[in-house]
């Protein structure tokens, strides 16, 4: 026997098994794709972050306020911080806007948002664009 | 006769590589758990580069190798420099893997998680729980076999089912100490999450399905860390003769101190003036680090 479960007081590792190799070997591979992933992302250029709105969803009126769920898509590579993005609905030439931040997308990440309006966007325009982001 | 013997030896081999492997992923979570919680830490690897990310995963092998000569999570000590690289790429590999799963337990990655976010998320995360795969034998109080021995002995001369009516005092206090272990152990680990943003950050927008697979993965991790792992402590558990001396009742009504002091702690920092509902989601949620630190607060009385 080349194992006893004691902590303080261990056999020696004399001799590998046949599941200690099987689980080198997957092991082996999961760290050769992971690395070799990493690798091919060294000699790859990333694109810049570039946080975009994807698409506004289906308006939702809750207690006489709507709701307007929006994606935010990171398009890039690199990651994003502090992005702003704000939401402008227009109606008879009385504009309302609404803005939120988004701490960190990183690259080819989205992140769900929901601006709300005391108005139907339906009567009006409603635009939601990304004002600005910092690089992290 | 002769080919029944070799497959129980079969079994037994594949037995304790899964034990090996426990005691790393306890290790490992006891550890990690923590820096699991800790969005920045997700968002620093998302923004570092391929290079940078490569060698924090050489540190985090070299580091396993080094560790792999004093402590490891192996039950038997490697001698060769040969056995410490091989442990070490066996550990980078499960902490990865161990890592991306509480990932995504935790909701972070889904199957639509771009690859390179998976990678950002996950690589400064590997690095704690290397630390605790190769801690793994050293992490809780230190018994010697004979300890050990002399115990499973004792349990076999008196098993728990036979405690006479005068030992029940004891039983009690066993039972009580038990709790308060898994209470501290639980305060322990979870203290330092339970004010934090994380845990609503976590919780958003998850269905119970969601609530009941975090629950599940709580008492699984209890249990493995106290009854499978083979830390130094386990086969003083098994031989407890508390009320809840049978693990899986252990294990379920650890859990439920988890969960309270869970809520205890939130109520503390003022966060568990939400609807209920919210608040149950956040209690389950921050019972997940609660129920790994109870099982080590128990494996430590």
């Amino acid at each position: 026997m080349t194992r006893q479960t004691s902590t303080s007081k261990r056999a020696q590792h004399v001799v590998r098994t046949r599941p200690e190799w099987v689980t080198f070997g997957v092991s082996a591979l999961i760290l050769v794709v992971v690395v070799g992933l990493l690798v091919v992302r060294v000699f790859h250029t990333d694109a810049a972050a570039a946080p975009v709105v994807d698409r506004p969803g289906a308006v939702n009126e809750v207690s006489g306020q709507f709701f307007v769920p929006v994606e935010i898509v990171n398009r890039g590579d690199l990651g994003a911080a502090e992005v702003q993005v704000v939401a402008e609905l227009t109606i008879d030439g009385h504009t309302a806007s609404s803005d939120q931040v988004v701490d960190f997308l990183g690259g080819g990440e989205t992140q769900e948002l929901t601006f709300v309006f005391a108005e139907n966007p339906a009567d009006g325009e409603l635009a939601i664009t990304v004002s600005g982001f910092a690089e992290p | 006769m002769g080919s029944t013997t070799a497959i129980l030896q079969r079994q037994g081999l594949w037995t304790r590589e899964l034990v090996d492997l426990v005691r790393a992923a306890s290790g490992g979570l006891l550890f990690g758990v923590p820096l699991l919680f800790t969005v920045e830490v997700m968002w620093t690897g998302q923004h570092t580069s391929p290079r940078q990310a490569l060698v924090v995963l050489a540190l985090s092998t070299v580091l396993l190798m080094a560790l792999n000569r004093t402590a490891g999570f192996r039950a038997t000590s490697d001698t060769t420099l040969r056995d410490s690289a091989i442990d070490a790429v066996e550990g980078v590999a499960l902490a990865i893997v161990l890592v991306v799963a509480m990932l995504a337990l935790l909701g972070e990655v889904d199957l639509s998680t771009p690859l390179s976010v998976i990678l950002g998320k996950s690589v400064y995360e590997v690095l704690p729980v290397c630390v605790g795969i190769g801690v793994a034998n050293s992490i809780l109080r230190e018994q010697s076999s004979e300890d050990d021995t002399a115990e499973d002995d004792t349990a076999e001369d008196e098993p728990a089912s036979a405690v006479p009516a005068a030992a029940a005092p004891a039983s009690l206090n066993a039972t009580v100490a038990d709790l308060g272990a898994s209470l501290i152990g639980a305060v322990f680990i979870a203290l330092s999450i339970a004010p934090t943003d994380e845990v609503p950050m976590l919780t958003a927008s998850r269905n119970p399905l969601w609530l009941l697979a975090i629950m599940a993965a709580s008492l699984l991790s209890a249990y493995a860390i106290v009854f499978v792992a083979g830390f130094s402590g386990q086969s003083r558990r098994h031989a407890q003769p508390g009320l809840m001396h049978h693990p899986i009742i252990e294990t379920l009504a650890s859990y439920v101190v988890a969960l309270f002091s869970s809520l205890a702690m939130l109520w503390i920092f003022q966060r568990a003036d939400a609807p209920w509902r919210v608040t149950l989601a956040h209690v389950i949620v921050l019972g997940l680090p609660a129920a790994i630190g109870g099982a080590a607060g128990r494996l430590a009385i």
